[in-house]
């Protein structure tokens, strides 16, 4: 069992609370976004009491997303960077290999929703494209991917094809007019649109002044292939409020930006031994 | 009828200590280790290893992942598949080739050199830049 911990930090420059994270959530793959320290400054702390972690450089040398591991280096192979996605192939010593995509997509401050989706066609290619050549597609996307998961971008057969449904995305794929059948992920994210008092309604809060706002959104997600779907446990997946018992909302409940970050972590787990 | 039980006799003599051989590959392994434990994985030390049926070849290198994986050949060991000594061992940095007799011969050339002071200078300029913030992506 492995947990996965993700974050659009922000330039959070606090290497003691990213190594905080990783110690009290147990985990194995610590993905930062907006990362606004050195890795180096990140490694010392996250290997105070001992030297588990790693950091894996993008191949480009543009971090879209930073990738500290306990893995050893040869578990982890780099497959891909295509602009702000990143693919690596992680075989751990024991268990079963998957692919791990990473990401940090492009704004919605540049970009309307329709640009975005036309975007997304080519990420969702590009991994496709890994899928094929590594010969499985036991495959986690996880990252800001700056969409809700109901948008085009999201749910489109040409898009990432991520829908709410296990039994659905258990299907594995689906033919779509005028084009060849579409690979499925399952996106467990929907379950956090809205409050349910054990989690906030979303991993990214915005407020704006046009006449349609959502304020909080569940920008920060993951995505899992059918092949992974065993090894992921629904209940494992959370948004982090709070590390070393401080909150990471501010009194107004609210991602605390000031401090923190806009942004809220999500962990989960994959069972791959 | 009585059987004689026979005993079998030890013609190879006093073997050498099994646990305290080590091979060359063993010992640079060990100090790889050392230099990514030391620095906290900042530098990570590895080793390549090339084999034929003339010879090993061992090279001890260091990565910076934080500078795209730079790497900087330390120094190799090369020896005979079957009988490690004598070994040639290769400053890298100073293109420098010395002869080991023997274990405790190895171990004072490769202290020699990963003391030496082209090493500390290439370690300590790598550690300077490996606090290099990484760059991000423009929006």
């Amino acid at each position: 069992m492995g947990n996965v911990l993700f974050w659009n930090a922000k330039k959070q420059q606090d290497s003691d609370l990213l190594s905080q994270m990783a110690l009290e959530f147990d985990v194995k793959l610590l993905l930062i976004a907006e990362l606004g320290i050195s890795p180096a400054k990140v490694l010392l702390s996250l290997n105070k009491s001992g030297t588990r972690f790693r950091f894996h450089p993008s191949v480009d040398g543009i971090e879209q997303v930073a990738v500290f591991s306990v893995f050893p280096r040869r578990c982890i192979k780099q497959r891909r960077d295509f602009r702000r996605l990143r693919i690596l192939h992680i075989q751990p010593v024991w268990g079963f290999d998957f692919l791990l995509a990473v990401a940090h997509l492009h704004s919605k401050l540049y970009l309307t929703d329709d640009d975005q989706s036309q975007l997304y066609t080519e990420y969702s290619k590009v991994i496709h494209e890994e899928e094929d050549r590594v010969g499985h597609t036991r495959t986690v996307l996880v990252g800001d991917l700056n969409m809700s998961p109901f948008e085009k971008g999201m749910v489109s057969g040409h898009g990432f094809h991520a829908v709410n449904s296990r039994t659905k995305a258990e299907s594995r794929v689906r033919s779509i007019v005028g084009a060849e059948s579409r690979r499925f992920f399952y996106n467990p994210m929907w379950r956090f649109l809205g409050e349910r008092g054990e989690h906030p309604p979303g991993t990214y809060h915005y407020s704006g002044n046009r006449p349609i706002e959502f304020f909080w959104y569940a920008f920060d997600q993951v995505l899992v292939r059918p092949d992974l779907l065993p090894s992921f446990d629904d209940d494992l997946l959370k948004i982090v409020q709070s590390v070393n018992g401080e909150s990471l909302l501010s009194r107004s409940g609210i991602p605390n930006r000031r401090k923190y970050s806009d942004h809220l972590p999500i962990v989960f787990s994959l069972d791959y031994e | 009828m009585k059987h004689e039980v026979m005993t079998t006799e030890n013609l190879w003599g006093d073997l050498p200590e099994m646990e305290t051989a080590r091979s060359p590959k063993q010992i640079l392994f060990e100090q790889a280790s050392v230099l990514s434990d030391s620095t906290k994985n900042l530098l990570e030390g590895s080793v390549r290893v090339v084999k034929n049926s003339n010879l090993v070849a061992c090279k001890l290198v260091i990565t910076v992942p934080s500078l795209d994986n730079y790497q900087h050949d330390v120094l190799s060991v090369v020896h005979d598949p079957v009988m490690v000594y004598p070994a040639r061992v290769f400053d890298l940095a100073m293109s420098r080739e010395s002869i080991a007799q023997d274990e405790k011969e190895l171990l004072s050339m490769l202290e020699s050199i990963l003391q030496g002071d082209t090493t500390r200078r290439v370690i300590s300029a790598l550690l300077r830049q490996a606090h290099d913030t990484i760059e991000s992506p423009p929006f």
